[in-house]
């Protein structure tokens, strides 16, 4: 994970020498605050990438001279078909659009995500 | 700069043993006759696609190659729909005064139009190529979270399907233009429900797009196959990466933004309402600050459709490598920096430093540009459709770029903003641009997709029309905004040239729809053929050739080694040292340790069913 | 000989301001057009010197060249440089305002009208309902422009001057000119530039450029008419 970690430690530090400069050359404080908080979401992955490799040590993807037969086994499970994707997309429009529509659009929206998510638990036999 | 792998150049090679090349579809059939090309077409043709082949299948798929393509034909549909729309601009601007549609209708038309081919078009077409790309370039079995990637999928058709159905809405569809700039867009100024649908759906795509952005990023750290490091990716890779960390730094806050701006609409806020204490200018920084790495976010994937085909048609590596990614990361970096350069004229931002900071993104944009000639020069080229387009990228990009260094000048942006120059020079960088790649995505993996290509014949009809028809559209419109002609009007001043030039335009708008048909027949035509291709009908170098075509469910049955970012043009030219990357023959006899490994090299074709160790499932 | 005959359309510049931008307009375009025909020219001799001819010959594989990489990143970067020079040097001069002018102009844009107001000597013009309002302005002069916004953002735009200003409601801004010896009648020339709503197209005005002593009687007639009306 050290090219990841150094990669998006770049791109936070980036943001703060940018954003602490458009601050020192007389920057209006929306720009600094979003500038800065580019650098937070940067340093969130950089952060991220530096723990797992810290607690997982060194990938088979991370070196030269890997193959395929590094990792041997299963890589993951990934299900091939859900229903709770597009009900969920459902409810979370119904929530949104409740907004401008009324607010029985959006409870009845909330009511949709809230069922969905606890099927999504039932929902690992991919 | 230095090489990553030992310095590879060769000179050409006059006596090339042909039987000695290895092609993909001979070691997928298991190698048992030595290395002559396509021959394994058909013997793949009737194997399992994967794809849901039913109604239900559709709407529950989580596959990243069936969303992927959902995501394609969408964003196609949007496109036709935006198209269609321009039609009703160009019609109304050929003559001066108003003949077709009233004022407010027009006004919705240039807003939808705007929202249709940024929101719903552009970005969605690069998350189509990101869904069914990424996991295959990095030989995954499919990206990180399938479930909120088909989550994010349907967000977008929802949203998509509200922004149009703001026409039936009482008052209309939104009218306030595609960046929405407050008061205007205010309940005040837009009182109606249209306005509302459009933000509702603006506020859904965007959350689409962050998911998938995360999805996309996790993938790309957490499920590349061994050995394919970073600096081993394919450049449309490293470009969706990179185009990712951007959705995600500049999608939430332009979520954030409408949340404030339906609060001031519905429930009284004051976020932008300047008459009680609130700022419009706010509005722009935010709006900007989205709506310029935006620009960015549309190209780069686009940047990365050519970067793969240049190299695979003139038979090079991509050239400068290195400095590529480099240059992404950097105008990644920058185009998060230049924001406020959309505000030159408000005279309320440092415009020093955005001028400066938006003249600097032309460097890496130029560096993009002349690796694209690099790695065409000294090669052999052949001008199948995918290069055809590409170079019509090329073009179109150069003449888009180089009006955008005029406009990173505040001297001369206090003339050109708002005008017409600006609707040219964004339609040759996010229209041009945009379709030329698209095509060449479109005609490039079209045989991984279908296994089948699309015909050449028509490809080039395509080919001229579009860019005949494009440039009629679009390039007098920087006369007509240099000459004082104001964006988003229905009626002009009656002046000779302005007629002129807008006559032209819209005789190019029908050019630009007659390139539309040899399209579709050719899409037509290739329903109707038979399964044809190989995995590997371009000579092609990344590791989606070394799949089946179409690949089969979870992608891989089957990986070369990877060690360079050409690992299917390693593969091919295992036999010879003098090309082939020699850490690629050490890994096959590494390989060949294992039991039931096998081995391509000529002399050693065995027959022995290929390994599997890649994407199995329980 | 210039591009510019194409662009019949457009006022000649009248302001110095404007002399400026026109200078800067010349170099970047010309450069601009010398980069986009080099680049063309480029890539027209590659496809078609490389372009494959009999074999399946393989050409060089070489990936990196730094010298070449390193002169097409540095050429580059010092083109823009000496252009973002020019730049902030013009744009410096062309925003400076002018605390004592010959003449304040309070510019009042709303939906979708334009109203002038010479606050010296009280006159104000007002755009009617089918009519643009007439901007009238004295040649040989100073000129500072107040502005401001009654409802929504609105631009103005004089495109003899080469410049536009954003009317931000709630935020008044100003700029100076320095209008040269042209008097004439410039009826397409003020425009709305930032999109305003429903009747945004037809929110123009037309500019009238008198010599001193004309704009002087203009004044007294105004102000002649102003207290009989």
């Amino acid at each position: 994970m050290k090219p990841e970690t150094l990669l998006w430690a770049g791109v936070g530090t980036y943001f703060t020498v940018i954003g602490v400069t458009y601050m020192l050359v007389g920057g209006e404080p929306i720009g600094v605050a979003l500038l800065l908080m580019a650098t937070a979401i940067g340093g969130l992955i950089a952060g991220w990438a530096w723990d797992w490799g810290r607690k997982h040590g060194t990938r088979a993807e991370d070196r030269n001279d890997a193959d395929v037969t590094d990792v041997q086994g299963v890589v993951g499970v990934y299900s091939t078909a859900s229903l709770r994707p597009i009900t969920m997309a459902i409810g979370v429009t119904a929530i949104v659009l409740g907004l401008a529509l009324g607010s029985w659009m959006t409870i009845g929206g909330v009511a949709i995500v809230a069922s969905q998510a606890l099927l999504l638990v039932y929902d690992a036999d991919t | 700069m230095t090489a990553l792998d030992p310095d590879r150049s060769a000179e050409p090679l006059g006596g090339v043993d042909h039987d000695q090349l290895v092609s993909v579809d001979d070691v997928l059939a298991g190698g048992d006759d030595g290395g002559d090309d396509g021959s394994g077409g058909d013997e793949h043709g009737g194997h399992d696609e994967g794809l849901p082949k039913t109604i239900t299948g559709w709407l529950t798929t989580t596959d990243h190659k069936a969303l992927g393509i959902a995501y394609a034909i969408t964003s196609l549909i949007f496109l036709a729909i935006g198209g269609s729309l321009a039609g009703v601009i160009r019609a109304e601007l050929a003559e001066p005064g108003e003949q077709f549609v009233s004022e407010q209708l027009y006004n919705g038309v240039f807003t939808i139009h705007g929202s249709v081919m940024v929101y719903l078009f552009a970005v969605p077409f690069g998350f189509a190529l990101a869904n069914y790309l990424v996991p295959l370039q990095i030989g995954a079995p499919d990206l990180a979270f399938p479930r909120l990637n088909a989550f994010s999928y349907w967000l977008y058709v929802f949203g998509g399907l509200i922004m149009l159905l703001g026409f039936a809405a009482d008052g209309g569809a939104a009218a306030f233009g595609w960046f929405a700039y407050p008061p205007l867009s205010g309940a005040g100024a837009s009182p109606g429900l249209g306005a509302d649908m459009w933000i509702v759906a603006i506020i859904l795509t965007g959350t689409s797009g962050t998911l998938t952005a995360i999805n996309v990023i996790a993938t790309i750290t957490m499920l590349r196959a061994p050995g394919m490091t970073l600096f081993r990716m394919p450049i449309m890779t490293w470009n969706l990466l990179v185009t990712s960390f951007m959705v995600l730094l500049a999608f939430p806050v332009l979520s954030g933004a409408l949340f404030m701006l339906q609060l001031d609409r519905l429930f009284g806020f004051r976020f932008y309402d300047p008459t009680d204490g609130g700022s419009p200018i706010l509005w722009q920084h935010l709006f900007w600050f989205f709506g310029h790495p935006e620009v960015y976010i549309v190209a780069l994937p686009f940047f990365g459709v050519v970067t793969e085909i240049f190299p695979v048609f003139a038979r090079r590596p991509v050239f400068g490598y290195k400095g590529l990614v480099l240059a992404t990361l950097t105008i990644g970096a920058l185009s998060t920096s230049v924001w406020a350069h959309h505000m030159f004229v408000t005279g309320e931002v440092l415009v020093v430093f955005f001028a400066l900071t938006s003249a600097l993104i032309a460097v890496p944009t130029g560096v993009k540009v002349f690796n694209w000639i690099g790695s065409m020069w000294g090669g052999s080229i052949s001008f199948e459709a995918p290069m055809k387009f590409s170079i019509g990228f090329l073009v179109t990009f150069v003449a888009g770029g180089v009006t955008g260094v005029i406009l990173a000048s505040p001297t001369l942006d206090y003339h050109l903003s708002d005008s017409y120059f600006v609707v040219a020079h964004f339609h040759y960088v996010m229209g041009g641009t945009v379709i030329f790649a698209l095509f060449a995505a479109i005609y490039f993996w079209w045989p991984k997709v279908t296994g089948k290509k699309l015909s050449e014949r028509l490809a080039t009809w395509q080919f001229w029309l579009l860019m005949i028809g494009f440039n009629t559209t679009f390039f007098f419109m920087h006369f007509l905004g240099r000459d004082g002609m104001p964006r988003r009007v229905p009626d002009y001043a009656p002046v000779d040239n302005f007629e002129l030039w807008n006559r032209i335009a819209s005789f190019g708008y029908l050019i630009l729809v007659a390139s539309v048909v040899p399209f579709v027949i050719a899409i037509v035509k290739s329903f109707r053929a038979p399964v044809t291709e190989g995995a590997d009908p371009w000579e092609a170098n990344s590791l989606e050739w070394a799949t089946s075509s179409p690949p089969p469910e979870h992608n891989f049955d089957w990986l070369p080694p990877i060690r360079s970012e050409r690992p299917v043009f390693d593969l091919r030219w295992i036999n010879h040292d003098e090309v082939g990357n020699p850490d690629v023959a050490e890994a096959w006899v590494d390989r060949e340790g294992i039991a039931d490994n096998w081995r391509p090299l000529a002399a050693e074709l065995a027959g022995d069913p290929p390994t599997t160790t890649e994407g199995d499932q329980p | 000989m210039s591009l510019d005959a194409l662009l019949a359309g457009l006022d000649p510049p009248v302001t110095s301001q404007a002399d400026e931008t026109e200078w800067v307009w010349d170099i970047y375009l010309y450069l601009a057009i010398g980069v986009a025909a080099f680049i063309a020219v480029l890539v027209l001799y590659v496809i078609i010197r490389f372009r494959r001819r009999d074999g399946d010959e393989l050409p060089p594989q070489k990936q990196y060249n730094v010298p070449v990489e390193l002169a097409y990143t540095i050429i580059p970067l010092l083109i823009i440089g000496a252009l973002f020079a020019i730049t902030v040097v013009t744009v410096q001069a062309i925003e400076e305002i002018d605390d004592d002018p010959d003449l304040v102009v309070e510019v009042t844009a709303a939906q979708w009208q334009w109203q002038f107001d010479y606050p010296d000597s009280g006159v104000s013009v007002i755009g009617s309902g089918e009519e643009f309002p007439e901007l009238v302005l004295p040649a040989n002069s100073s000129v500072t422009f107040e502005l401001q916004s009654l409802d929504v953002i609105h631009s103005f735009w004089i495109t003899a001057f080469r410049f536009k200003r954003d009317i931000i409601p709630g935020s008044p801004g100003r700029f100076s000119v320095d209008i040269e010896d042209v008097a004439g009648y410039y009826p397409n020339a003020g425009v709305c530039a930032e999109y305003c709503g429903l009747a945004h197209g037809t929110m123009r005005f037309e500019v009238r450029i008198l010599e001193t002593d004309e704009f002087a009687d203009w004044i007294a007639q105004q102000q002649a008419e102003g207290s009989q009306g």
